[in-house]
């Protein structure tokens, strides 16, 4: 069982659709749980047969974001890292959390069933700050290659302007990580991230996979590319100008730099921010 | 990158989009070619953008074919845009990440409105690279290079 399939578990059912579709004309709760992915947003007239695969997703996706909060917390505590990166990583993991709480939000106000937290992720064994940072890079390349491709899939316009506005901050996540790796940030420029039966794959090896059908009923998932989408697999770029590899402005140096400062630089912006609330 | 749709019923809202987002990827390669040809640029900096305009020229190459598959006409590169005087390579940069921060933004807001659904993935990849500029060049300027968990950059 694919870790989409356990995360679907139970939402297919002919009650749960229902129950959802039923929600789907009451979802100003929705429209403010969301909200904070983008102002103005309103659910529209969802197509009704697919509504339910849009719960599915947004379980599928708040399960990502719990495994990606869970690496960087992981990561902070190895003793592994510098204090520069380790902060990278806790930032990213706010952020990451800052999105799961959007889905959770989106989910509760659909009434559909908020997968539990993942609390048993096989990490690989990290020997040093590289492999923290190649897992985390394949990571958040996992998660733009699934929002991408389920961009493509909601059903509900919403619900991908939410994904697209999600997934934008990941490939930010993917330059970063990449030029900390002395990896070239930007290597195409049509940014769909992993290919998605990979992102299974990884999801799977991370979250382990059952080979009991414990579903009862649940059927055979299977995740496809949407039918629209561009023939990006391979990256579909031609050309792709020069390889920026270690190109002293994206060394790890500046990109550690500019991140600690971020870092500091959120710090003092929530404070006025506070400050700014009391008022 | 390819638009392998079929685009059955091409709308003009969309093709107003592509237009628009055609000439804002000119605009883009003409301010990093004149940020590039400045001397005020230092060589990685200079790689860089010229990485980026690159990938920007990409974007109006893919654009311009949806524009024709659609049957609308991608307009035609202005002779000369009205760049600011660049006193520095931060001015430079800065200038960039403006542009660049607006077409993430620009291109996020059209995942609202196109009609055409491979239209939709082909911008959300495109979006995601213009976000990746944003997270250079903010980096580049010593800037938070994640300044938001959800776009639009504000």
């Amino acid at each position: 069982m694919s870790l989409e399939e356990l995360a679907y578990k139970g939402l297919t059912s002919a009650h749960s659709r229902r129950r959802f579709l039923k929600k789907v004309g009451m979802i100003g709760g929705g429209v403010m749980a969301m909200g904070i992915v983008g102002e103005g947003l309103t659910f529209g007239s969802a197509a009704a047969q697919t509504a339910g695969d849009d719960v599915k997703t947004l379980q599928f996706a708040y399960t990502l974001e719990n495994v990606a909060i869970a690496a960087y917390k992981a990561a902070a505590g190895s003793g592994l890292l510098t204090d520069d990166v380790k902060a990278v990583g806790i930032k990213f993991a706010g952020q990451h959390q800052d999105h799961a709480n959007a889905l959770k939000a989106a989910l509760q106000s659909v009434k559909g069933d908020v997968p539990a937290v993942p609390t048993k992720i096989n990490f690989p064994a990290f020997k040093n700050q590289a492999d923290i940072l190649n897992f985390a890079l394949a990571l958040e390349s996992a998660a733009v290659g699934a929002y991408y491709t389920s961009s493509g899939k909601f059903s509900n316009r919403d619900l991908a302007v939410a994904a697209a506005s999600i997934v934008g901050v990941e490939a930010t996540h993917v330059a970063i990580l990449s030029a900390a790796l002395q990896k070239d940030p930007i290597p195409t420029a049509f940014v769909t991230g992993t290919p998605f039966d990979q992102v299974q794959a990884t999801a799977n090896s991370l979250l382990g996979a059952p080979s009991g059908g414990q579903g009862g009923g649940t059927p055979a998932t299977t995740t496809t590319m949407p039918s629209g989408a561009p023939a990006t697999g391979t990256g579909g770029s031609a050309s792709q100008g020069p390889d920026l590899t270690g190109a002293g402005v994206l060394g790890l140096a500046a990109a550690v730099a500019g991140a600690a400062y971020a870092v500091t630089r959120r710090k003092s912006a929530q404070t006025a921010e506070e400050q700014s609330n009391e008022e | 990158m390819s638009f392998s749709s079929i685009y059955a019923a091409p709308t003009q809202a969309d093709m107003d989009i592509l237009t628009a987002a055609i000439k804002a990827e000119q605009k883009a390669q003409a301010a990093y070619a004149a940020g590039a040809a400045s001397g005020k640029l230092d060589a990685a900096t200079v790689a860089l953008a010229t990485k980026i305009m690159g990938q920007h020229a990409e974007h109006e190459k893919a654009e311009a074919a949806a524009l024709t598959k659609m049957g609308g006409t991608p307009p035609a590169k202005p002779a000369s845009f009205d760049f600011p005087a660049f006193g520095s390579a931060e001015d430079i940069l800065k200038y960039a990440l403006g542009l660049e921060q607006d077409a993430a933004n620009t291109y996020f807001g059209a995942v609202k409105t196109l009609q055409d659904n491979s239209l939709v993935l082909a911008v959300i990849s495109i979006q995601n690279d213009e976000a990746q500029h944003v997270a250079l060049l903010r980096s580049a300027l010593k800037m938070d290079p994640s300044p938001v968990s959800f776009l639009p950059f504000k």
